[in-house]
């Protein structure tokens, strides 16, 4: 029982840090991806928002507060002592789901930059698309490693096939 | 098996016995994952006889023997009264089947065994493959496989058709019973009952002319529930009148429910003996309903979903468009610089290959939202979203059910208006079946990814998006209309199935790409190819002496004697011809323009030609991509509109009230352009 109410408190503690952590990337990304567009349509390519080692994105980081807002609710229902890991496995999956989409970019702009040579990508690093990754991975990896169990389920043959 | 008379198909197919199978159950319970699994790219496509409703079949080679596999749509019994079920009934009666193999979802047991006891009582030779036993242990749930196979009297396979466990087993099985004979089950009735199909039988034995692989009982339990078909069989079979009268005499109404229930009780005690169920808990599927159907939630994760679904899109077509570009660049300058005849030349280089060209750089993302749609419906993902999507439809006077065949309209509107069947209520159906064609499909796509591309640049992306949600708008609009003038009356309750969730398997989600995919390479290959070299021609012609594609040839003669109505929106006449033949396909939209501005048949070429043209500049291609999104996509659509509606009336005011309506839209957008002084 005692175990039980430790875990509990440690996904509460999970969820809640990692629902903030989220919420603010998510807010700065709207801000910032609100300034590029704006800065963009002035065509102003020197500003500093280019600058900063932020990926600015209004859609990603609306994205983002999604997910945040999904592990927030799971704190709440596990703060009534109800079941919560409807939210976690939810939350972690998108947040995945998202990471592998930003690793599929990054192998394409790989390929279109270095195979291909488009004129798009003469000014583009490796690093600018990594950015993505590596500010979105640390949280839903954590709550993968942490809670495994409880956000996939492992195959195994039924006893049923076995018989 | 006394539905027909066994026979045994020697040495047709490599000389192999063949056995024909035919695959039933319930909804969800992984039919096609199975099918696939079997049968895996030896598929065929077609519509069942008479209907639209689609038709699978598939080969699989196996040691010894091959079998011929028929996808029966998904049922949840053989009672005649939907469409499907008619269907599935139909063809186990009068195909030449060896085998039926009935796919249960072993975690929902007791509902799927009552479409096996109907099979059983048609004296059908099933296999029963019970399939998601992984969800069943999970459930702490468990099958008694022997017990349940000796109260059913037929071979039970367990299996994981997502993982393509049980898959031999259930090959061999059906090797192993296809020519043993299975006794139909016979489940004793009420008193009453069981004396009234004994009169009945006596009569139906009489009658000489009903086949003898006919399971009288079969037919007398049908007759005494008033089953509609059945007066067709016995008319068929050329049964006297008076026969058939009294026959039709011993049909009552309450027979119906009595039967049901004698069913399910007889299914209970089954139960009761074969499954040993767990501790009643939440499933992990429940724990996860609980966030995507959130009141609050279920939305933006729906949206976000999409989004994401749209990024891979585009994220994984972009290098495979460069290639096709790369090579179709690269053939045009080979024909150019290699053929010295002039007209043959420019039939291959500014006709097939430019015309060409332009189609079949979008086969990487046509083929990438198929895939990620399969993913989605694989996942059981989209049944959630059409779930959390009817609060918002029924305010427009739509379904739950509406929402899937509208998202499958991005992908291609076609599928999507014969998808509309699942819905029960005819006005819902019609409803949605017309305002389909408003969801943006892929083959527009080109379309708005060419001129957004040229002329929007950094804002391309979010004149896309505003261009699908205008499509989104109009549906919504005119759905709202039609609910308000000719289809008054409220929705049919939204009553759904949530299927347990699946990891999707990259394996059924290609062969589900390539399948709904391979619609569009077909038409690059014939229909378009058609349609550019019919372009090419009216802009060669007349031979000698006029500029290819210039304002003295045939093209630009019909083009010009529509240009006045296209005008005002502003189209000149080479953008008219390429709306015209948009009809036949959107995809020809892009590839007339291809031919008539010339390029070489590389993307790059298209865009260079097009950005040098005074004709070309923001505020019309604003409106182009504003009518293409709106007008009717393309004849295909138009074909199915009129089999689903069963109606031209219907067909035809959709065609006139999407081209109004694109006309509008797109004057609007160009008159109000001018207005403001833009893109001038």
């Amino acid at each position: 029982m005692e175990m039980l109410k430790n875990t509990s408190n440690n996904m509460k503690t999970s969820l809640l840090a990692g629902s903030l952590i989220f919420l603010v990337v998510a807010i700065t990304e709207v801000i910032l991806g609100a300034f590029k567009i704006y800065a963009d349509s002035k065509e102003l390519e020197e500003h500093w928002v280019n600058a900063i080692p932020f990926p600015p994105g209004i859609f990603t980081g609306l994205a983002i507060l999604i997910v945040s807002l999904v592990w927030l609710v799971g704190y709440f229902v596990i703060k009534k002592d109800q079941n919560a890991n409807g939210y976690l496995s939810v939350g972690t999956i998108l947040a995945l789901g998202f990471i592998l989409l930003f690793i599929l970019i990054l192998i394409t702009d790989i390929f279109n930059a270095y195979a291909l040579g488009l004129e798009d990508y003469e000014n583009w690093t490796v690093l600018a698309s990594l950015r993505w990754i590596i500010f979105l991975s640390p949280i839903p990896m954590f709550f993968t490693i942490k809670y495994r169990d409880l956000i996939f389920t492992r195959k195994k043959k039924t006893s049923a096939l076995q018989s | 098996m006394s539905v027909k008379t066994k026979k045994v198909k020697e040495m047709t197919l490599d000389d192999k016995r063949v056995i024909e199978v035919a695959l039933a159950g319930n909804p969800n319970t992984g039919k096609s994952t199975l099918f696939n699994a079997l049968t895996g790219l030896r598929q065929k496509i077609g519509n069942w006889p008479g209907v639209t409703v689609e038709k699978k079949e598939g080969k699989k080679r196996c040691d010894g023997f091959n079998l011929i596999i028929t996808d029966l749509p998904g049922t949840y019994s053989l009672s005649a009264y939907s469409l499907d079920e008619k269907i599935a009934r139909s063809f186990i009666i009068e195909g030449k089947l060896d085998v039926v193999v009935q796919i249960i979802d072993a975690s929902n047991l007791e509902r799927n065994l009552y479409l096996t006891t109907m099979l059983r009582e048609l004296g059908a030779n099933v296999v029963i493959a019970l399939n998601m036993m992984d969800l069943l242990e999970e459930s702490s749930s468990s099958i008694d496989v022997n017990k349940l196979s000796k109260e059913m009297g037929v071979p039970v396979v367990p299996m994981i058709a997502s993982s393509r466990i049980g898959i031999d087993d259930l090959e061999n099985t059906i090797e192993s019973i296809y020519q043993k004979e299975q006794k139909p089950i016979r489940i004793t009735y009420s008193k009453e009952i069981e004396e009234v199909l004994a009169n009945v039988q006596e009569i139906l034995m009489s009658i000489p002319s009903i086949p003898s692989d006919f399971d009288s009982r079969w037919l007398a339990i049908q007759i005494i529930q008033n089953d509609p078909e059945i007066l067709t069989f016995l008319k068929n079979w050329n049964v006297n009148k008076t026969i058939i009268e009294k026959l039709l005499s011993f049909g009552r109404e309450d027979y119906e429910a009595e039967i049901i229930d004698t069913k399910y009780e007889f299914i209970t005690n089954v139960t009761s003996k074969a499954l040993k169920r767990g501790e009643e808990k939440l499933t992990r599927s429940d724990l996860v309903d609980k966030v995507v159907t959130h009141k609050w939630l279920g939305i933006p994760i729906f949206l976000i979903v999409m989004w994401g679904a749209f990024q891979f899109v585009f994220a994984i077509s972009v290098p495979f468009m460069e290639l096709i570009d790369m090579l179709f660049g690269w053939l045009a300058g080979l024909l150019v610089d290699n053929i010295n005849i002039g007209w043959l030349g420019s039939l291959l280089g500014d006709g097939i290959v430019g015309g060409l060209g332009a189609v079949l750089i979008f086969v990487p993302p046509i083929f990438a939202m198929f895939f990620i749609l399969s993913v989605l419906e694989d996942s059981g993902y989209l049944a959630r979203a059409a779930f959390v999507m009817d609060k918002i439809m029924v305010k427009f006077g739509l379904h739950g059910h509406s929402f899937i065949p509208m998202l499958l309209g991005f992908g291609c509107n076609v599928p999507a208006i014969m998808s509309t069947r699942s819905l029960k209520n005819n006005k819902d159906r019609m409803i949605t079946i017309l305002i389909n064609p408003f969801m943006s499909c892929g083959a527009r796509m080109p379309v708005f990814i060419l001129f957004a591309g040229l002329f929007f640049g950094a804002a391309a992306g979010t004149v896309i998006f505003a261009l699908y949600i205008l499509g989104i708008v109009v549906a919504i609009f005119t759905a709202i209309l039609l609910r308000k003038t000719f289809f008054k009356g409220k929705s049919a309750p939204f009553i759904m199935e949530l299927p347990p969730y699946h990891t999707p398997k990259l394996r059924s989600a290609t062969v589900a790409m390539w399948d709904k995919g391979k619609m569009y390479l077909k038409k690059a290959g014939t229909i378009i190819l058609i349609g550019v070299m019919f372009v090419w021609f009216l802009a060669a012609m007349p031979f000698g002496g006029v500029e290819y594609g210039g304002p003295d040839t045939w093209l630009a003669a019909v083009g010009t004697f529509f240009e006045p109505i296209f005008r005002p929106l502003g189209f000149d006449w080479r953008i008219v011809v390429a709306l015209i033949v948009g009809f036949v396909a959107k995809e020809l939209v892009v590839g007339a323009l291809g031919t008539i501005v010339g390029g070489g048949g590389s993307e790059e070429g298209i865009k260079d030609a097009i950005l040098a043209d005074e004709g070309f500049y923001p505020l019309n291609s604003l409106s182009l991509m504003v009518f293409t999104l709106l007008y009717v996509p393309c004849a295909a659509v138009i074909g199915v509109m009129r089999k689903e509606t069963g109606s031209w009336r219907w067909t035809i005011f959709a065609v006139v009230y999407s081209t109004v309506i694109a006309w509008l839209f797109a004057l609007v957008v160009f008159q109000l352009g001018s207005l403001m002084n833009l893109g001038l």
